[in-house]
């Protein structure tokens, strides 16, 4: 065996590593017991507009005492 | 690709079983590149369950136009097993597949010495330099790809992988006789 077949049989051996029986499984079960992923995130973009909002609010609330005539 | 996305979408959609569709049909490569990328662990597998979890955490943020979905959990895998090595221990040796060659056992326990150099010597390499040449020469990535996953420009990933050959080369080159 030349060193450059060793080295190709050594990349083939690494490259056909299989993951172990019931892996897959073990990962699902794990995936079961987690909360689903949010498609998005929009209950954290509403909460961040209505506290944006607010914020504009009081701001104007503020600014407003100083300039009625 | 499409197989991936339509998955994807299912999972998304609330169907969590069928997130064993991904985990299926990628299991052998991640493995293999968890593997790979931790030598001699004895926790591999933790980690690569690990990568799975992640992904399907992180699920709704994957952007299949900016990668495949294999360059995105590749890319899970690489930064979780760095994370995984600054917080090794020693642990014990990993144990690969055998071929089903026939060889005289001559040859077999030569083939065998060989293959224990060239594992230590993968072992032995800088982590950037390890990265790529598994992600290129054994998961058969290609360079962009690898530079996607790496943060780097293709130019920096031929240089980490031409001085990666170059050691695991070396380690198969003969001893030096004796004077």
């Amino acid at each position: 065996m030349s060193p450059d077949d060793v080295f190709d049989a050594w990349k083939r051996r690494r490259a056909e590593a299989e993951a172990p029986p019931g892996f897959a499984e073990r990962v699902q079960d794990a995936v079961r017991r987690r909360t689903p992923p949010r498609r998005f995130p929009v209950l954290r973009v509403a909460v961040g507009v209505a506290a944006v909002a607010a914020c504009l609010f009081r701001i104007a609330a503020t600014l407003g005492l100083f300039l009625e005539p | 690709m499409n197989d991936d996305l339509a998955a994807i979408r299912r999972v998304l959609a609330g169907d969590v079983e069928h997130f064993a569709v991904l985990v299926r049909r990628h299991q052998g490569p991640l493995c293999g590149l968890v593997r790979s990328l931790l030598p001699r662990s004895a926790d591999w597998e933790d980690v690569a369950q690990d990568v799975f979890l992640a992904a399907y955490a992180n699920l709704a943020t994957f952007d299949p136009t900016r990668a495949a979905f294999r360059t995105w959990l590749f890319t899970i895998a690489r930064n979780r097993c760095r994370n995984a090595l600054k917080r090794r221990r020693p642990e014990l040796p990993g144990v690969l597949p055998e071929e089903l060659d026939v060889h005289t056992p001559e040859e077999e326990a030569r083939r065998r010495e060989w293959f224990e150099q060239l594992d230590a010597a993968l072992e032995a390499l800088p982590f950037e330099q390890r990265t790529a040449f598994v992600l290129a020469e054994i998961q058969n990535l290609s360079l962009e790809e690898v530079g996607r996953i790496e943060g780097v420009s293709v130019g920096t990933v031929k240089s980490r992988l031409g001085r990666a050959r170059q050691k695991l080369r070396a380690a198969l080159a003969p001893a030096p006789e004796p004077p």
